[in-house]
């Protein structure tokens, strides 16, 4: 590939990832994108003379302003958003600008086009795509950048020269042989563009935590609207999360903080985040017909929901959640302290309720307290004597009920003593006679419940759950539908359970007078999540890692993380001098006892040593005082090389000593740089005394060929002669060195 | 790396120092310990120590060190209109990151921020250990294209050079109205795209010089944009010389018309004159070979020439008479017609010399004497190449035998004085 294909390959690709970034928004139609795509084909083909095509510069720029009434047409009659217009303005500008021979005004107005894409897509994105594609940007953007670079300097030097034809010859010396070398290849500065990149990245993250925030991360991402997920509303329609059920979209991360999960402590059993409870079925659908949420007062940073009680053991959960569009707060059951959120309300069926995060991520943190009672507690709970609230809502059944079904609950409970005995048998049936299926075929048009229960045998939570609710209100035991979601994917990278809406699961959960309400679960084991192992797991692990480093460090990296960060610095350092001061006054009274003790002495009892293992410096005694020896006699050992070294600086050269022949002739070259005139390698002494034409030089040159070659000794006069030469040179103005002007006098 | 331990002095000085650093640091740590033990007489003695040796330390290394320092640097930097069009994006990007809080504009603005630096660390990086040589012709003359050779030698190890321009820097004389200045004009003498580690690159080009003159070289200066353009830096290396441009003889016909006595009587004696053997001498480099001497060289076992009576006829003395009548330089035009005296001189010089004469050029500032041959014409053009108009008057003390004298002098009444010395020709400027 020569240089000017590699330029236009980079410069398309940096073309195209920017327009990738924004087809990554969403915010562009298909029909667009392909026309662009097309247009971008064409530009291709210009540049590289395969196609001999080129839109007017007036007609383009005619046609630019022509495109300000479209633009105004899709804003008024089409009532498109904003962000569309101005996306279909830029595509349609950056076509004109790709459909002609371009010059280097063009291109950079591309490159500008390209970046105002990223940086308007950096508002409109956040997740981890977004970093990848500002990755492969940047590196697009180093190599476009540099061949750019080089293809202006070149095409500025040869206007320079008067496009003189310049050929250049390369090559390198091996071993005193030459060796020609190939045309550069571009090979080079990919290389280059690569390692800038890495050069890039690596100084940019320190930059990202000191720069400092000043504005909290609030405005972020607000056209961005997050999926909607079906069963977490007032009303669900029976079959809904089946749809749900097969969509892989992570929902939420959720971190137990207590008991942690990777420090071996026991996390509770059938750990489940709680959403929302239902509690009226009409036969087709449930529905919740308690009064509006009712909002928690905060106290201080959080919301107390329930009357902590610790002494039954709490769990502490952190929940990352995805923008969604529902305003359901998930915790596990009983939830005790809600923190990290702007409101909370809570309804009739204890479900938690926030304000609508479409548009965002939030994470917040809740406590429950997740201790489930023994069947044995719950044997002796065994009172029918409910509350009112609690019967009228929590025993409902609808007006047209099948009657099978509570025959077949009477007959299912036949024998049971207690309530827990009622419920484990119900739930045992529909666990064990019963399948999982999310291919739900109906044959009865009627209550979907009965059709699950007697004809179809095959269902999903829902069915499960609703069935069991139906069964155990027959037995007049209150019950109530609760969806949420299964614990997820336990991820040991980051320790954080990753939750998807293949997740969404319903189960029931009954009333005890003195228990209150108890979780069940009918649904056969296959209903469960199973995520499977493998690479493909590990994969997935190591994904979901960096997308929650990602969320954590860099989307919501703010003032507080960035204060935290500094007064970790400070306490390490504080921590050190501490520590360094401590170990210091250990030495010292150390080095004092060791001063104390006679030589020959044990410096410490031994019923004192037996037990003590000896430490680093301890060890070292036997050799401390050799070592200061040493020491003693290396310094002084400086000091004499030192004092050697003056000796042959004040010179030796008096009376009677020769110098040697070498030493005045450097003397004299040295006086002779200092005056602006060097010998260049490969003049003789005498014609660089011939070129200079200076007494002096002369006539220590001559001195100097017959003390060096003539094998003579100077004699006294001599060697007093030259002194006095070499002082008049010495003596000499020096030559100023030139003077270098500023940047941009120089007159070309 | 540690290429400068190699050196005897270099590995002496850092032991030494070494060794006088250490000891004073373990001294004073001694001193530490013991004052926290208690110790205060040691300490005292110790932190004396301590002090001694740090104090030689200081008599001793840091004058070598300072010494070291390169305190005048030989880089510069420049932002071009790319690097402020670059700057504001950086502060547009900073505005919007502060505004917003978006952590993804904060990251933009950290990529962009890390570009910058790069961008100024990889252009410095791209101009170490870079050594440009150049060769172009000894003899250059006014208005001959001549062939400069540049040659770039990349001593980095391992890294390649990109992008880099090479620009000569000369010296031109300017004037400004009546001031006259020295101006350094950089010269672009090469481009190379790459140069990779341990390899030399070669280009050439073509330059021609419209003036003749001396040029003083300063040195050369290494431009690179490298790698984004948005910062440029150049480095200067010293490199000191000269180019000599010789005035452009012309043919001489061109001036006929002056010089028909001259011409004439030249050619004449050159057919019949200066052929009695004066002696046989040994060869030099400027001698005809039509004189080598054959069997004398045979015998001697050196290359011999043989060097004839010359009659005072076969010389020709050119005076140059540069003394500016208008010094203030109000008369236009004297410039234009000094340098067609200087071109006139060396075309008359070269003339003679190509028929053997013995010509000597006489300057307000220097006589060349006598000579023949190609070195003796390139001596004098050199004088040529560096005449300028001055004040001063000519004052040669022109010997009697020196043959046809030809003075070509800016004055339109030379001197009776003058014209008596000068027997055979006086050419003022304006009849060039």
């Amino acid at each position: 590939m020569n240089f000017n294909r590699y330029f236009i390959a980079s410069s398309y690709l940096l073309l195209v990832v920017s327009f990738t970034i924004l087809s990554a928004t969403r915010h562009v139609e298909l029909l667009s994108l392909m026309l662009f795509a097309g247009v971008m084909v064409a530009g291709c083909l210009i540049d590289l003379d395969r196609l001999r095509w080129n839109v007017p510069r007036r007609l383009a720029n005619g046609l630019m302003i022509g495109w300000l009434g479209v633009a105004f047409a899709e804003w008024q009659l089409f009532r498109l958003p904003p962000i569309s217009i101005i996306t279909h303005f830029v595509l349609f500008a950056s076509s004109l600008k790709l459909l002609r021979q371009k010059n280097s005004r063009d291109w950079l107005w591309l490159y500008v086009v390209s970046f105002c894409i990223v940086l308007m897509s950096a508002g409109l994105m956040m997740g981890t795509t977004f970093l990848f594609l500002l990755v492969v940007y940047l590196l697009a953007a180093v190599s476009t950048f540099v061949a750019f670079e080089i293809r202006r300097t070149q095409q500025n030097f040869f206007e320079e020269v008067k496009k003189q034809e310049i050929s250049v010859e390369l090559w390198r010396e091996i071993n005193g042989h030459r060796r020609l070398l190939a045309k550069p290849r571009v090979f080079g500065l990919l290389g280059f563009s690569v390692l800038a990149l890495a050069m890039i990245l690596i100084l940019a993250a320190p930059l990202f935590l000191l720069v400092p925030r000043i504005t909290r991360n609030s405005a972020r991402n607000s056209y961005m609207e997050g999926e909607s997920i079906s069963g977490f509303s007032d009303t669900v329609r029976l079959g809904e999360i089946a749809q749900v059920k097969l969509n892989p979209q992570v929902v939420m991360r959720v971190r137990v903080a207590y008991p942690r999960s990777g420090s071996g402590q026991q996390l509770p059993n059938d750990l489940r985040w709680r959403g929302v409870t239902l509690d009226r079925y009409d036969g087709q659908s449930w529905n919740n017909i308690g009064p509006d949420p009712i909002p928690i007062r905060r106290s201080g940073e959080s919301f107390r929901v329930e009357e902590p009680n610790w002494s039954n053991g709490y769990t502490e959960q952190q929940f990352f959640m995805e923008p969604i569009n529902i305003n359901t707060v998930f915790a596990a059951p009983r939830p005790l302290l809600v923190t990290g959120l702007p409101e909370l309300s809570r309804d009739l069926g204890d479900a938690l309720w926030t304000e609508i995060h479409r548009f965002n991520k939030i994470s917040y943190s809740v406590y429950s307290d997740t201790s489930v009672p023994a069947d044995k507690e719950l044997a002796e709970d065994n009172s029918r004597d409910y509350p009112r609230s609690v019967s009228q809502r929590y025993l409902q059944l609808p007006v047209e009920h099948d009657s099978r079904i509570d025959q077949l609950a009477a007959q299912v409970s036949e024998g049971a003593k207690t309530q827990i005995e009622t419920i484990r048998r119900i739930e045992q049936h529909l666990r064990t006679q019963y399948e999982y299926s999310l291919d739900l075929r109906r044959v009865e048009s009627g209550d979907p419940v009965a059709d699950f229960l007697f004809n179809t045998r095959a269902g999903h939570c829902e069915y499960f759950a609703s069935a069991m609710v139906l069964m155990l209100r027959s037995r007049r035991i209150p019950a109530r539908i609760v969806n949420g979601f299964q614990t997820g994917e336990y991820n040991p990278k980051v320790d954080v359970f990753t939750v998807r809406q293949s997740d969404a699961h319903s189960w029931v959960e009954a009333y005890f007078p003195q228990s209150k309400w108890v979780a069940f679960d009918p649904t056969p084991s296959a209903g469960l999540s199973d995520y499977g192992e493998g690479m493909m797991a590990w994969m997935r692990q190591y994904g979901e890692a960096f997308e929650m480093f990602w969320l954590e460090e860099i989307i919501s990296f703010d003032t507080t993380k960035q204060i935290s960060m500094v007064m970790a610095t400070q306490n390490l350092f504080s921590s050190f001098q501490f520590n360094a001061s401590r170990q210091w006054t250990k030495w010292a009274r150390r080095f004092g006892h060791w001063l104390d003790t006679p030589p020959g002495e044990k410096s410490e009892p031994a019923s004192q040593k037996a037990n003590h293992e000896p430490t680093g410096p301890e060890l070292l005694r036997p050799v401390t005082r050799p070592l200061a020896l040493v020491l003693l006699v290396v310094g002084v050992a400086g000091v004499v090389l030192l004092l050697s070294k003056r000796r042959s600086w004040f010179g030796n050269s008096k009376a009677g000593a020769v110098r040697p022949g070498v030493k005045f002739y450097e003397d004299m070259l040295r006086a002779l740089e200092r005056s602006g005139h060097s010998r260049p390698q490969y003049q003789t002494p005498n014609e660089f005394s011939a070129e200079l034409n200076i007494p002096a030089v002369a006539e220590i040159t001559r001195l100097y060929q017959r003390a060096r070659f003539g094998n003579t000794i100077l004699t006294d006069e001599e060697s007093s002669r030259i002194e006095s030469l070499l002082l008049e040179l010495k003596r000499q103005p020096r030559k100023s060195k030139p003077k270098w002007p500023v940047w941009g006098s120089f007159r070309k | 790396m540690l290429a400068f331990l190699r050196q005897k002095k270099t590995r002496r000085f850092v032991l030494v120092s070494a060794l006088l650093t250490g000891a004073a640091l373990i001294s004073a740590l001694i001193g530490g310990l013991a004052s926290q033990a208690g110790r205060y007489e040691l300490a005292e003695i110790s932190s004396k120590i301590a002090l001694g040796l740090a104090l030689l330390v200081v008599v001793y290394a840091l004058p070598q060190l300072a010494r070291s320092v390169q305190w005048r640097s030989n880089y510069a930097m420049h932002i071009p209109n790319a690097g402020l069009f670059f700057g504001a994006v950086i502060l547009m990007v900073t505005v919007l990151a502060l505004s917003s809080g978006n952590n993804l504009l904060y990251l933009v603005l950290a990529a962009l921020l890390a570009t910058m630096m790069v961008s100024v660390a990889s252009a410095r990086l791209n101009l170490r250990r870079l050594k440009p040589s150049t060769r172009y012709p000894d003899h250059i003359f006014a208005g001959e294209p001549v062939g400069f050779e540049l040659t770039l030698l990349n001593q980095k190890r391992w890294m390649p050079s990109f992008s880099l321009s090479v620009d000569l820097v000369e010296e031109h004389q300017v004037r400004k109205g009546e001031a006259k200045s020295v101006e350094q004009r950089a010269v672009a003498l090469a481009y190379f795209p790459l140069v990779p580690a341990r390899a030399q690159a070669r280009s050439r080009i073509d330059r021609t010089f419209e003036r003749r003159g001396i040029y003083p070289i300063d040195g050369f200066i290494i431009n690179t944009g490298f790698p984004f353009g948005f910062v440029e830096q150049r480095r200067l290396i010293e490199w000191r010389s000269e180019i000599v441009v010789y005035p452009q003889p012309q043919p001489i016909e061109e001036f006929a018309s002056l010089l028909p006595l001259v011409t004439g009587r030249i050619e004449s004696r050159a057919k019949g004159g200066g052929s009695d053997l004066y002696a046989i001498r040994p060869y030099l480099a400027s001698d005809h070979h039509h004189h080598i001497n054959w069997k004398a060289t045979a015998k001697t076992d050196q290359l011999m020439v043989r060097e004839f009576t010359r009659e005072d006829d076969w010389r020709v003395t050119i005076v140059l008479d540069s003394q500016n009548r208008d010094p203030s330089g109000t008369e236009s035009g004297f410039a234009e017609l000094f340098e067609r005296a200087v071109t006139f001189s060396a075309s008359l010089l070269t003339h003679f010399i190509d028929l053997g004469a013995e010509v000597r050029l006489v300057l307000p500032d220097a006589d060349t004497g006598f000579g023949t041959g190609q070195a003796h014409r390139l001596g004098m053009l050199r004088h040529l190449a560096q005449v300028v108009p001055g004040e001063k008057e000519l004052t040669n003390d022109l010997r009697q035998n020196s043959g046809f004298e030809i003075l070509i002098t800016p004055k339109s009444n030379v001197s009776m004085a003058m014209s008596n010395r000068l027997l055979t020709r006086v050419i003022s400027f304006e009849e060039l």
